[in-house]
């Protein structure tokens, strides 16, 4: 009985802890911000995949990779490669890459606006202007950034004034537009707070006397980053953002790099869904720092990172490990009506990735019996697709696409593959099979609990 | 009446939204809207909401809204009202409230 009891604080405990932290209002604020970004980034993703995918004259529609239809259409390979089709694809593929220009390759501009909005909204409600908060955000970003360049022309470096290096401008300065952001944001709101400004004399007109106070916050918060500027510049030679990007940004990469990151996430985000917490709550903010900037180095093709947050999406959510596993698991495997209840509603949601409807209903959330197999697919499913990229079966993911798109099709856009296909149905008959003995247990209980 | 659900992405919740707004039809309520956004939303919409739905995965939300919004009716799921997807139940559940 104690037993019971002790497991019952246990998962008490655990669920408190893990909401604390979900409903974190730091973390809250990180993660609405990065949902509103990504909602830029998802769609340039999307062009690059369609320009991959579709587009691509080596790909599977129209390269001898797949369906061929180059060779088909114009009689042979060389008639393909010579041929207006040829260079209409090309252009096609130009006009949908240049979609990163205005999210991939500006994130950490776009995380500035956007983080300064919402930390504003979260934290300081009673400022009427939010828009005054990312005005100052953004100018000090542009303060702190390096305002020169150092490139090679005919094998000497010169360096060009004037002209802001736009690799922080995008993946490589999202930390350093985060901090940024983030303190200047709470600077300027704490400053007006507090009413720190200069007094005019009595003599001066109200409304004049206002406009001159309400720069005074402005002026010293953006002064900071002036000060902080030009100290990091004589002491290190470098600017804020490098040394951001050296200091945070790229240990944070590394650390997102090993294994032991992978299976810790791999194995905590079906523990926190199964305690009936969101995971993307607590996960979504680490990823936007590390799995979500390695994704868009792969959509950009100046990385090609393993672990990111869209392998992941391809090898487990995409690939049906928490909806359409258990849903046919049960469809196939049960003869439990009131399981199969569930599924008929569960279905449809099912095969977009939709899992609450049958973790919720079934339920699979705080029912030990399905515990296990819930736990268990998706770190298993991941290092299936990590085993078939590491033998080269496949290549690292280099296509976003929306989770919600069903099994199977999305392996295929996700990797520009059938064999990227063929990987996601393996592990979706793996987390099928993984299901099926615990869907027995389920139905013998069920029965048990019909006879008494 | 406006009734707002929320839960992490807004997908799941869409659905129970339509089986409640076919509920409220069903009943003749055609003065009643149902919506679900996702929580990140919420601020932007909390001024027109008469009535706040929560899903239970983001049971921590409900302490938060109840303070940053006190005088809105908020309601938290359970587990299995959420997993039901009955749009009638949570419909009777929200009237007998009033």
């Amino acid at each position: 009985m104690s037993e019971k009891r002790g497991e019952k604080n246990f998962s008490l405990k655990f669920t408190e802890a893990v909401s604390k932290i979900a409903g974190n209002r730091l973390l809250l604020t990180l993660r609405d911000s990065f949902v509103l970004v990504a909602s830029l980034t998802l769609l340039a993703g999307f062009t690059v995949m369609i320009s991959s995918v579709f587009l691509d004259p080596a790909g599977i529609i129209f390269g001898e990779s797949g369906l061929n239809l180059g060779k088909l259409i114009c009689g042979s390979t060389e008639a393909f490669q010579a041929s207006a089709l040829n260079g209409v694809l090309l252009k096609g593929q130009e006009l949908c890459n240049a979609f990163t220009k205005g999210s991939m390759s500006i994130n950490a501009l776009l995380v500035v606006v956007i983080f300064a909005y919402t930390l504003s909204k979260h934290y300081f409600r009673k400022n009427k202007e939010h828009m005054n908060s990312v005005l100052y955000a953004t100018a000090a970003f542009f303060i702190c950034l390096p305002w020169s360049f150092v490139t090679e022309v005919n094998g000497t470096n010169v360096q060009i004034d004037g002209i802001v290096n736009s690799n922080f401008l995008g993946q490589q300065g999202i930390f350093a537009g985060l901090i940024i952001s983030g303190i200047a944001v709470v600077l300027y709101n704490k400053l007006s707070e507090k009413n720190i400004t200069i007094k005019m004399p009595s003599s001066v007109p109200p409304a004049v006397a206002r406009s001159f106070e309400s720069l005074v916050p402005g002026l010293l918060t953006l002064l900071v980053f002036i000060i902080a500027t030009a100290v990091c510049n004589t002491f290190t030679h470098t600017s804020l953002p490098e040394l951001f990007l050296s200091l945070l940004q790229k240990p944070a990469m590394a650390i997102s790099k090993t294994a032991a990151f992978a299976l810790v996430s791999q194995i905590t985000w079906p523990l926190f869904q199964w305690f009936g917490i969101h995971p993307s709550s607590i996960w979504s903010p680490i990823f936007g720092m590390t799995w979500d900037i390695a994704g868009n180095e792969n959509v950009l093709g100046t990385a090609h990172h393993l672990y990111t947050t869209m392998f992941m999406n391809y090898s487990t959510i995409a690939a049906g490990t928490f909806a359409l596993a258990p849903v046919l698991a049960i469809l196939i495997f049960s003869k439990a009506k009131a399981s199969k209840k569930v599924t008929k509603i569960a279905l449809a949601p099912a095969i977009f990735n939709i899992s609450e409807p049958i973790t919720f209903g079934l339920p699979i959330i705080l029912n030990p019996i399905y515990l296990v197999p819930f736990v268990l697919v998706q770190p298993i499913c991941f290092y299936i697709a990590v085993f078939f990229t590491k033998i080269g079966f496949i290549a690292p993911i280099c296509n976003n696409v929306p989770w919600t798109v069903p099994p199977v099709l999305s392996g295929l856009l996700y990797s520009g593959s059938i064999q990227g296909a063929l990987v996601q149905l393996i592990n979706l008959v793996v987390a099928i099979v993984i299901y099926i003995p615990f869907v027995r247990i389920a139905d013998k209980m069920e029965l048990k609990k019909h006879e008494e | 009446m406006k009734i707002y659900l929320f839960c992490s992405g807004g997908f799941s919740t869409s659905l129970l939204a339509n089986k409640m707004s076919e509920a409220y039809k069903d009943k003749g309520r055609s003065d009643v809207t149902v919506e679900a956004m996702d929580f990140g939303s919420l601020d932007s919409v909390i001024e027109e909401a008469d009535v706040i739905v929560l899903a239970p995965q983001i049971a921590w939300a409900k302490e938060q809204v109840e303070e940053d919004y006190p005088g809105k009716k908020v309601y938290l799921l359970t587990i299995q009202e959420f997993g039901s997807m009955d749009g009638n139940m949570i419909v009777e559940k929200i009237e007998k409230g009033e």
